[in-house]
């Protein structure tokens, strides 16, 4: 703030500066006066005005440039809170960031009952530290309605683990760690063995830099109404801020648009309009939901089980079927779904529960009129499966994008809608990246490889929506 | 010595100060000057006044205690205050270190000719002379006796008044 600039503030040149100003203006208007050093005038008259003539200067250039969000961009020692002021003026709220969540397993080494607080602590081999969101109570025969958690075996009976929920300790991207990820205990927890990712943590999501928002603020400062492109996306934006719902950007596909479908339910097939699929993509790299579902067997070596519409809302793709305790780790294996690792499996697709709601979906098309919609459903057969017990349990991974039950819910709001308009929100289609690179260089100058990979990884995941996917 | 200040000076077009020193121009032979503060009766001064009144000014300042202006002044007062003088050759000593640093930036401002124009020769510093001096250490003072020599010629004899506290 200005009030915190003081004369220790100003520098000699700015104070030279303001003297010199100040003795040309007083001898422009009063000529005879001498203003020499050593001269009375000069000591009463110029040297207490060039202070403050110079503090203010200094005063109101560090307005200045806080007023401008261009110039506050470039200075890397900004402070966030004059940021937010200027925001402010737009009824716009800088994004805070996000803490990561995702689940844990814990190896033990014993069948017995574990306790663990609310906010026990976990912590990565970087220092990266997570918490538990309650209190768990571990059981071999858990109390289900109490909330209490399963307690496994392991296979070969080494060992026991269970899985349980954590959140990052503060917001940032670089708690979305990998599955695998070595976490350590960070308070006592009797029998200890181990603990790792039990998949990919997401929802991690720095601050929101000024750049980020400069790009936003056109739909920002826009007429808010589920209308336009602009006003959907200001509209959704302004309802999610500080929310765990962390909108990257926003596609609105209506009338005219080739991938809309659902405007076009008559004997012409003629589009009408009032239709619009709003694809949000609330991640940087997508979020993996992780399920434990328990599938029957339908056949030898192969069981089937089905994954409802609110268990991973709107899922884009299955990565993985596995064993419960085990860790599929490859991220990508070049185009291939599922992840290496992973169990085959057929994923079929349907509506769910749509005679119970408003939207204008055709039956007869739902698996493309639902896709990727919180109306989605999937019956998911996993094949080549060793063993051939009645049932068998799952570990389930699926690309989603986070939130999207929570917006459909605010699309539908009577208090939201368009009374014209019918709003179904969807997954994005993510486009999954593999990078193989090889870098030569002179051994004198070496390469940062971690900063290759982050700037790659960036720079992919800042395209967002596109309509044709190119090589470069 | 007698104050050598000619008869007849034009005045008129110059540039002037407030009256810092207000006995100087008292038409007398031998004058112990007072500095005071502006008073609603405060006088301009030009001419030899003037260049008296900033060396006083400056000689007496202490140096690298203004703000934004560390060369302003000389280290006359700070070794008296400091005890180091303890002898009228270590007082002439001060004075000439002194005396240096004043001429220097009196002339480094009379040379900003751009700024404030051509000075008058009677306001220009030729030289500062000491005619003579002593301390009373019963009573914690010094005496220096200045001559002040401007370039037109003319001098001024001035007693600068200090006390030094031990």
């Amino acid at each position: 703030m200005a009030e915190d600039i003081t004369l220790e503030n100003v520098t000699q040149e700015q104070f030279d500066a303001a003297e010199a100003v100040l003795v040309d203006l007083t001898r422009a208007a009063y000529p005879s006066l001498d203003l020499r050093r050593g001269t009375v005038l000069r000591d009463l008259l110029i040297r207490p005005a060039a202070s403050v003539y110079a503090l203010n200067t200094d005063r109101l250039t560090e307005l200045q440039n806080k007023m401008s969000l261009v110039t506050l961009s470039t200075d890397e020692t900004a402070d966030p809170s004059d940021v937010d002021a200027i925001l402010a003026n737009f009824g716009v709220e800088r994004n805070t960031g996000n803490k990561a969540t995702g689940p844990v397993m814990v190896r033990v080494d014993a069948a017995r009952d574990y306790v663990l607080a609310e906010n026990f602590r976990f912590i990565t081999l970087d220092g990266l530290v997570f918490l538990t969101t309650r209190p768990y109570t571990v059981r071999l025969d858990p109390d289900t309605t109490a909330g209490d958690i399963q307690l496994y075996r392991s296979d070969d009976g080494t060992y026991y683990y269970f899985v349980i929920d954590l959140i990052a300790e503060t917001e940032g991207a670089q708690y979305s760690i990998s599955q695998g990820t070595a976490l350590d205990a960070g308070n006592t927890l009797f029998g200890f063995v181990a603990g790792e990712a039990y998949s990919d943590f997401s929802g991690g999501v720095d601050e929101e830099s000024i750049q980020e928002v400069l790009a936003r603020l056109p739909a920002a400062v826009s007429y808010r109404a589920l209308e336009s492109r602009t006003s959907i996306d200001a509209k959704l934006r302004e309802y999610f801020e500080d929310t765990a719902v962390r909108i990257q950007s926003i596609s609105s596909q209506g009338y005219g648009d080739r991938t809309q479908l659902r405007d076009k339910h008559n004997p012409m097939g003629t589009a009408v309009g009032s239709r619009v699929d709003v694809y949000m993509r609330t991640f940087t790299s997508p979020n993996v939901v992780t399920l434990q579902k328990t599938g029957t067997l339908v056949a030898p070596n192969t069981y089937q089980f089905e994954i409802a519409a609110d268990e991973a809302p709107g899922f884009y793709a299955i990565r993985s079927i596995s064993e419960i305790e085990s860790s599929v780790s490859p991220e990508l294996a070049f185009g291939s779904i599922p992840a290496i690792g992973s169990y085959p499996f057929l994923d079929v697709r349907d509506g769910q529960d749509l005679e119970y709601t408003f939207h204008d979906i055709d039956p007869d098309n739902a698996v493309i009129e639902t896709a990727f919609s919180v109306f989605q459903k999937s019956t998911v057969t996993v094949q080549e499966v060793p063993q051939s017990t009645s049932t068998h349990v799952f570990k389930v991974e699926l690309y989603t994008t986070g939130g999207l039950l929570d917006i459909q819910t605010y699309l539908d709001m009577d208090a939201v809608r368009n009374v014209e308009g019918d709003y179904i929100a969807r997954c994005p289609l993510i486009c999954l990246v593999g990078v193989d690179v090889r870098a030569y260089y002179d051994i004198r100058y070496p390469v940062d490889a971690e900063q290759m990979q982050l700037n790659l990884y960036n720079y992919i995941n800042s395209r967002s929506f596109t309509r044709r996917l190119t090589r470069s | 010595m007698a104050q050598h200040i000619p008869y007849k000076v034009d005045y008129s077009g110059r540039q002037v100060d407030i009256e810092l020193l207000q006995s100087i121009a008292r038409p007398v032979e031998l004058q112990q000057v007072t500095v005071s503060s502006v008073t609603q009766m405060a006088k301009i001064v030009t001419g030899i006044q003037k260049l008296v009144q900033r060396y006083a000014s400056l000689i007496l300042q202490i140096i690298e205690t203004t703000h934004f202006d560390q060369e302003n002044g000389s280290e006359l007062v700070r070794m008296l205050m400091a005890g180091v003088i303890q002898n009228r050759g270590r007082l002439q000593n001060a004075f000439a270190i002194s005396n240096n640093q004043v001429v220097r930036q009196l002339r480094k401002d009379d040379a900003q000719e751009e700024v404030y124009g051509t000075m008058p020769e009677d306001e220009q510093l030729d030289n500062a002379q000491l005619l003579d001096y002593d301390i009373d250490f019963a009573r914690s003072t010094v005496y220096l006796r200045i001559r002040i020599t401007s370039r037109a010629g003319d001098s001024l004899e001035f007693i600068v008044p200090t006390t030094a506290p031990r």
